[in-house]
């Protein structure tokens, strides 16, 4: 299966805007959605987002980080570590379902990995 | 007012920034880079360079008139090997930083060449490309591989 199909599933979870797959160095390999905002920017955010919060939960002795998630005032944002190269990062509304989101990351990460 | 730095405190400043950004950001602090360059591209247009080719052997003359001018290196070559461009850095002002660096295990990533040579190609070629080496090579040279995405 194509990455953009299954960036499709989960761009289908009711409320999510955007669903984009990062390099580490905050490029935008694939993305599906349609947000009308910075997308450069985002995407080198959630890179060096991700990048600081495992940071944290290595000197903190917490272990390796797999997801982050951001709950702002008018949205949502998921951050997900594909592999040492790349991530996955959602974009949702303030009403998008958090638990769904995780889900549906759970059920098609393997198959995104596998793709790229 | 003095107008110029010693090169020595040049490479202690970009050691002391590239080594706290790697430490607070991680693998995510390549991703840093990617937004200063533009800012840097936007500064040295300031200074009167202008970067306006739109073929890669143009676009390569002007970075390596720039960067001599600017006194970052003695000499440059951009190559393009099909899916990389290859840079080779000669008497660089920096080599020192990126010395440290890789002698601290710390991964070098503001680099100004490599920084430049992404912005400009993105810019005038629509070229993507991102970070696969930076290493220094020899006496005071350094290679740099970006890789075409």
């Amino acid at each position: 299966m194509a990455i953009e199909q299954i960036l499709s599933k989960l761009a289908d979870v009711e409320g999510v805007q955007g669903v984009f797959v990062v390099s580490k160095d905050g490029l935008i390999l694939d993305s599906v959605g349609s947000l009308s905002v910075d997308l450069t920017s985002i995407a080198a955010i959630a890179s060096s987002g991700l990048g600081s919060a495992e940071v944290l939960g290595e000197t903190a002795a917490l272990g390796g980080l797999d997801q982050e998630i951001l709950e702002f005032k008018n949205g949502k944002a998921v951050i997900q570590s594909i592999n040492q190269r790349l991530l996955l990062c959602m974009i949702a509304s303030k009403q998008a379902n958090l638990g769904m989101i995780r889900y549906t990351i759970d059920k098609e990460i393997e198959s995104i990995r596998t793709t790229l | 007012m003095v107008d110029r730095i010693d090169k020595k405190a040049v490479n202690s400043l970009i050691y002391g920034i590239s080594a706290s950004i790697r430490k607070l950001f991680g693998g995510g602090a390549d991703a840093v880079m990617r937004i200063a360059g533009p800012y840097v591209v936007e500064e040295f247009e300031a200074l009167g360079v202008k970067f306006e080719g739109k073929d890669p052997q143009t676009l390569s003359d002007e970075v390596k008139k720039a960067t001599l001018e600017l006194g970052m290196c003695d000499d440059i070559s951009i190559e393009d090997t099909g899916d990389h461009y290859k840079i080779l850095v000669g008497n660089c002002s920096f080599w020192e930083a990126t010395v440290a660096l890789r002698e601290k295990g710390i991964s070098p990533f503001a680099c100004p060449f490599a920084n430049l040579a992404m912005t400009v190609l993105e810019k005038n070629l629509g070229q993507k490309t991102t970070v696969e080496k930076i290493e220094p090579i020899g006496d005071r040279a350094s290679e740099i591989l970006l890789a075409k995405v």
